[in-house]
């Protein structure tokens, strides 16, 4: 086997890895602008941009681009790129969304009035969101698809938010959701843990976080993915953050979280689950150990400080599940029709 | 610091070229890279620093006091009439010039091990311990004495500690030389190897600072290929095994069928060889590329015909520490068949426990034991079946099976979730929308690959090294790029870094 001096194998790394990013230029920009708006975003966006340019330019980029079509990935076409924002620090008023006026309005939904589920026709929940979801909605699908009355579907994403349509829309993943012919007749949601950031706006500013502007527009996201998710026959429920360990990000999770809670007293049909409450444990401060359903005091929290352990899971889980069957006591005893979702805007 | 991110990339370009450029100068090429380590380990924690700074500073300490004990121990025994010399007392008595010459050694060694083992315990156990400890004293009354700490657990703490421990051992038996602390400090936190292993000893490392590579002959194919066999098996095969079926079936085994569960169990072994290996593959090229060679640390273990010949390919740096520093020290099979069960049974579930304190890694430590407990009985010292004999196959099988059996119990959250899992496996017969022909293809592919001849690889990269190295380029550069084509958004972490 033929060797390599010290000297060549410099080389062909640094060679490598330039043609490499040269030829994946556009997915390393997309990245690059999918980051939170910042220091960091702007220099590594600084740094792929000219690359992307040249890889354009010298048609470099169009093996990737093919390799993307034959796997039917979302190509990293530089057309859906988020870029030249005016990063906003403003106290203004956002201008508001195509219909969002209408859409910030209380939607004067009716309580939740859930079919009665039956082992042929199971009720249908849906839960997901971001990564902290994730346990609880593995929780709950362990005990929910027990009863043989209940099948759970999971779509935790990691890093997804409401702040970042363009890295991942969470909004236009639900209205697929409630638009299905069999739509779910529970719906669980948990955003927030990574909206805290910079937003961009369909107009193109970025409004940062957490200025008022940030929060105004992030209320009429908030106020219209809810108004899409309810229908009479639907049980939405809306996971509140929960205290984190860092001080700061934890007063971050709080200022997001406020704005979920107004939104979710304007719309009587939807439920706020109080997790501040929960894992905070009445104080209000990160509490990583407290009681959990084994009767023992349990880690609840994740290493990390943020997520949600198993076990810290279960519980939610299971509060959840409570209130499920809370709300099928008084369910109607003939199972519901196919809901029409509501319509956005 | 992840291997397959582009921050490792820019540090490892960095840390390349200045190494071979200070490598002729051995102080500053050894403060060079142990910086370059701290550095790397510092991206997931600065607190972590201080960790391997102590334990650095603490074994290269422990080391002297154990030669030093030991020399003299053997200078003792060298002059044996020294301990008989006599001088007279003052008083005109007559008594020992010194008393008998007491070997400190196993004390010292003890005492180094144990304060390792209690860094590790810490770090891994504490917290299983006293919630249980308080939980039963809780229920006498007494209170809970031992405060919950919420401690996170150092990545590569294991590997570190268990490199500490051989090296403090290899020392005590004298089959090594104590390191200078420069060495030493170099030796613990190597990059390449901090974090997830291999194993690597002082004897295999020590020679290699000594005595540096030549910078004429590197073995650059050879660690391209790896590098890119490992990036692959990493990204593409292990991210997608996880998400298309292992995390949904393992997280709620409740919602699948039996097919489902079963074709989980052969994605999960697949996926945690794929996901182990590759970070080894990743990690020995890497160090070959700074002109050092690490042991091997996998050898096809899914070919084994036996649990013995399992462990003789799987982790294979962990398989020697476990044998060479608790399974013989405790008698090995230098005894009966039951003694040397015994031995067997306390390597493999304290090898378990060795994962984090959990009953389901202290049964998947069990199921091994056991099962090499019984190959045992059943075909003494030497289970391999003859060459060419018509049991090979049922023998693969059988092998194959119980090692897949008992990564349920590793992978699995609770025991009570193996046993539905196990349970389900057995009478959930039904539609199964997770399994696809890809799937099943890949999983299929991922075995097969294990019966390739090992030659036929080392044959390939033998005609790809015959390139230029600018060709040689170009083609790393279509890997990485394929490889973050095929692969997800983000990187989850690797699977062995929790432990």
């Amino acid at each position: 086997m033929r060797t390599m001096w010290a000297g060549d194998v410099v080389i062909v790394v640094v060679v490598s890895l330039v043609l490499a990013a040269v030829l994946n230029a556009d997915s390393l920009l997309r990245r690059a602008e999918q980051k939170p708006f910042g220091d960091e975003r702007d220099f590594w966006v600084g740094v792929w941009e000219p690359v992307q340019t040249v890889s354009d330019g010298l048609l470099l980029n169009r093996p990737r681009q093919a390799l993307d079509e034959i796997l039917e990935r979302d190509s990293a076409d530089s057309s859906d790129r988020v870029q030249g924002m005016v990063v906003l620090g403003t106290d203004g008023t956002p201008p508001p969304l195509p219909g969002a006026s209408e859409q910030a309005e209380p939607t004067p939904a009716a309580p939740a009035g859930l079919r009665v589920p039956s082992a042929e026709d199971p009720l249908r929940i849906w839960v997901g969101g971001d990564s902290i979801a994730e346990h609880i909605a593995e929780s709950l699908a362990r005990i929910a698809d027990d009863t043989g009355q209940m099948t759970t579907e999971i779509n935790a994403q990691i890093a997804t938010g409401l702040t970042r349509p363009d890295y991942f829309d969470w909004p236009a993943e639900l209205s697929a959701v409630v638009g299905r012919e069999a739509p779910p007749d529970v719906l669980i949601v948990m955003f927030g843990g990574n909206d805290n950031q910079g937003m961009p706006t369909p107009l193109g500013d970025v409004y940062r976080f957490p200025s008022p502007g940030w929060r105004e527009e992030y209320r009429q996201r908030v106020g219209a993915l809810l108004d899409s998710l309810t229908a009479p026959d639907r049980l939405v429920i809306w996971m509140g953050l929960p205290p984190m360990r860092d001080d700061a990000f934890s007063e971050e999770m709080q200022y997001i979280d406020s704005v979920y809670r107004e939104e979710v007293q304007k719309r009587p049909g939807v439920v706020y689950l109080d997790l501040w409450e929960l894992f905070g444990q009445g104080r209000g401060e990160y509490t990583p150990y407290f009681e959990g359903l084994s009767g023992e005091v349990e880690l609840m929290r994740e290493p990390d400080g943020m997520h949600v352990s198993r076990e810290g899971g279960d519980l939610v889980a299971q509060m959840i599940l409570d209130r499920i069957n809370a709300e099928l006591e008084t369910a109607t005893p003939t199972p519901a029709t196919t809901s029409e979702p509501t319509p956005v805007g | 610091m992840l291997f397959p991110t582009v921050s490792f990339a820019i540090f490892f370009t960095v840390v390349l070229g200045l190494s071979w450029l200070l490598r002729p100068y051995a102080l500053v090429w050894r403060v060079f890279i142990i910086g370059a380590s701290w550095f790397f380990y510092a991206w997931w924690d600065e607190r972590f620093v201080a960790l391997i700074a102590a334990s650095t500073i603490g074994n290269y300490l422990f080391g002297r006091a154990v030669a030093a004990s030991r020399h003299r121990a053997q200078q003792a025994v060298a002059t044996p009439s020294a301990a008989l010399e006599t001088r007279p007392l003052a008083v005109g008595r007559v008594r020992p010039a010194s008393r008998p010459q007491v070997d400190w050694t196993p004390w010292i060694l003890g005492l180094g091990i144990a304060l390792n083992l209690g860094l590790l315990g810490w770090f891994k156990y504490y917290e299983f311990f006293a919630g249980s400890l308080d939980d039963r004293l809780e229920g006498l009354g007494i209170g809970a004495p031992f405060p919950l700490l919420e401690i996170t657990l150092p990545v590569g703490i294991s590997f570190f500690t268990f490199q500490a421990i051989s090296y403090l051992v290899d020392l005590s038996r004298g089959e090594i030389r104590p390191m200078k602390a420069l060495d030493f400090a170099t030796y613990l936190s190597f990059f390449p190897h901090l974090v997830a292993g291999p194993i690597v000893r002082a004897s295999e490392f020590a020679p290699q600072l000594e005595q540096p590579a030549d910078p004429n002959r590197i073995p650059a194919t050879w660690a391209f290929s790896l590098i890119a066999v490992g990036l692959f098996k990493k990204v593409v095969i292990s991210s997608y095994l996880a998400e298309e079926i292992v995390d949904p079936v393992f997280a709620v085994p409740g919602d699948h069928s039996s097919q489902e569960l079963i074709v989980a169990v052969y994605a999960y072994a697949v996926q945690i060889f794929m996901d182990f290996s590759g970070y080894t593959d990743m990690a020995i090229g890497l160090a070959l590329l700074l002109g050092f060679r690490f042991p091997q640390n996998f050898n096809s273990p899914y070919r084994a015909l036996s649990l013995q010949d399992f462990w003789r390919r799987w982790h294979m740096t962990l398989s020697r520490w476990l044998r060479d520093y608790l399974y013989i020290p405790l008698g090995g099979s230098r005894g009966s068949q039951w003694f040397t069960a015994r031995n067997l049974m306390i390597t493999f579930v304290l090898g378990g426990l060795w994962h984090g304190a959990a009953w389901t890694f202290v049964v998947w430590g069990a199921i091994h034991g056991g099962w090499l407990i019984v190959e045992r009985f059943a075909t003494g010292n030497n289970p391999q079946p003859a060459p060419g004999s018509g049991r090979v196959i049922l023998r693969w099988l059988i092998t194959f099976h119980i090692v897949c059996f008992a990564w349920i119990f590793f992978r699995a959250e609770s025991i009570d979730l193996a046993f539905e899992m196990i349970g389900r496996i057995f009478t959930a017969w039904g539609s199964a929308p997770l399994i696809t022909p890809l799937l099943l293809a890949v999983i299929a592919a991922s075995i097969a690959a294990q019966f390739i001849p090992p030659d036929w690889q080392v044959r390939v990269v033998a005609r790809l090294s015959q390139f230029e190295p600018l060709v040689q380029a170009g083609a790393f550069a279509v890997v990485l790029v394929v490889v973050e084509a095929l692969g997800p958004e983000g990187v989850a972490p690797f699977i062995y870094f929790q432990f």
